[in-house]
């Protein structure tokens, strides 16, 4: 087994005694009061979402109570290879919550049935796929230069940029219709654009997240 | 005689430490003790031995730079700290170290659970310190290790568990290629199992030799406080003076004979370490 193989695995070992019963059937009983309360299946993928990003920074704060970094060093595991397999189990974690919330939703249809559940599903799973990982890349880099504890205010950061963009979308809901209208017309050259950024930002955050990481004595 | 470790002008800087360009090896097939007292730069180097720390200097084990060559798969580790996530039991640490260690050998590792009485649905966490550090060594004997570090494994466990922690390394010196490194500031463990020493004070290395060469090395006196002044300030190498009494460390070959006014005392690792340095 490759080294990046073993990171994921010992990850998955970690955080193991926290994935409970109990975790799940919050986010069953989250998910499904969110489909009630807002009476659209979508809501399912959101807070799967949410809870995706939560299971997402249990490796650092695993690593951080334990001080579990240093079994990384024993077993020479190199600080890149732990690097890259966080961020693998970190897309591996948003895709399968991903298709959790799916299933969620396609459940929740039954109850509130629409006409384009398929398209709304899918383009609604691709824009969380987005945002999550967006989220994954602003904060992977600060946990891994400060570790967890030190950077858990922080790294709310992303939620609040999140909370301001909503916010900010509702005051300009004029001009945004402007603008998904034009995106609407130019939709190839916005895709090709936000899947530039996309990989443009993941670049830039795994780089820098090698690079603290690497710094660090434990 | 080959090392297995070689330390070359190794450095690192903390705001309140440093390691000053320290040098030494580790013979291979031997146990070296490694000992100072605390804060001298015991776990730093081994950490840094390790690639646990980020380090100026050249750390080469088996010939091959540390940097470059993958070296941890036969190294037994047992630190202060156990390393482990807080609520892993036994079979979790089985699970973890078999994805890490290519070599595990998990019917031996659960053979010393047994021959430790530990019992495997405890989690860490629910382990006493001295449980904690048998589980470490449980692991560092678990995966074919031919190179065993320890960094103060014996602080905080009691003289029964200490004498098993030696026999266990003793058993472990069979096998004529295998060699030991332990940290600690307990000498006693070391003046039964330490082939070697290395002795580190201030993050200097004060010196590195052979146990018995070592303890040769130095002359303790006691004598009369009246009688301090006939000897050469620049030959002690520490000193504790009482009202009425003294106790010096000094480098044997500094002193032709025993001074008058004062007798030899017997050399032991412990008294090395409490008086040098040690300026009343």
């Amino acid at each position: 087994m490759n080294n990046i193989g073993k990171a994921i695995k010992l990850d998955v070992l970690s955080v193991m005694p926290y994935m409970t019963v109990k975790n799940l059937v919050v986010l069953v009983a989250l998910g499904s009061f969110y489909v009630l309360l807002l009476k659209t299946p979508i809501m399912s993928v959101v807070m799967t979402q949410i809870f995706s990003l939560m299971f997402a920074t249990y490796p650092f704060m695993v690593g951080d109570q334990a001080g579990i970094d240093p079994l990384f060093k024993i077993m020479g595991i190199k600080s890149d290879d732990v690097v890259s397999g966080r961020y693998l189990l970190a897309f591996l974690l948003i895709v399968s919550m991903l298709i959790v919330g799916i299933v969620m939703a396609a459940l929740g249809s039954i109850l509130y049935p629409s006409e384009n559940l398929t398209s709304t599903l899918l383009s609604s799973a691709a824009t969380m796929f987005i945002v999550s990982s967006l989220v994954v890349f602003i904060q992977y880099p600060i946990f891994f230069k400060m570790g967890y504890l030190k950077a858990r205010t922080i790294g709310m950061m992303p939620f609040f940029l999140i909370g301001i963009a909503i916010f900010a979308a509702g005051r300009l809901s004029f001009k945004l219709q402007n603008l998904v209208a034009y995106v609407m017309q130019h939709k190839y050259i916005f895709i090709f654009a936000l899947l530039a950024f996309w990989c443009l930002a993941f670049f830039v955050s795994i780089v820098l997240a090698k690079k603290f990481y690497r710094q660090r004595d434990f | 005689m080959m090392n297995k470790i070689e330390v070359v002008n190794l450095n690192k800087e903390y705001p309140a430490f440093q390691l000053k360009d320290i040098s030494f090896g580790i013979p291979k097939g031997y146990v070296t003790g490694f000992i100072g007292k605390n804060g001298a730069g015991k776990t730093t180097t081994i950490k840094s031995i390790l690639s646990m720390i980020n380090y100026k200097g050249t750390i080469l084990i088996d010939g091959k730079n540390t940097k470059e060559t993958k070296y941890h798969q036969e190294v037994g580790v047992v630190m202060d700290d156990s390393f482990l996530a807080k609520d892993w039991t036994a079979k979790h640490v089985n699970s973890a170290m078999k994805v890490g260690y290519d070599s595990w050998d998990e019917n031996r590792f659960f053979q010393y659970l047994g021959e430790f009485n530990i019992d495997k649905d405890l989690k860490v966490k629910e382990l006493s310190r001295g449980m904690k550090i048998k589980l470490m060594l449980a692991i560092a004997l678990s995966h074919s290790a031919k190179l065993l570090i320890l960094d103060e494994p014996t602080s905080g466990l009691d003289p029964s568990m200490r004498d098993e922690f030696v026999g266990l390394i003793s058993k472990f010196m069979k096998e004529e290629d295998n060699t030991v490194l332990f940290s600690t500031h307990i000498t006693q463990d070391l003046e039964v199992i330490a082939d070697y020493i290395v002795f580190i004070d201030s993050g200097e290395i004060v010196l590195a030799k052979e146990k018995d060469e070592f303890k040769n090395y130095f002359m303790i006196l006691k004598g009369d406080a009246e009688y301090l002044e006939q000897i050469d300030e620049a030959a002690i190498l520490g000193k504790k003076v009482g009202s009425h009494s003294c106790e010096l460390l000094v480098k044997r070959e500094t002193l032709p004979s025993v001074p008058e006014g004062f007798v030899e005392d017997v050399v032991t690792i412990d008294r090395i370490m409490v008086l040098f340095g040690k300026a009343a």
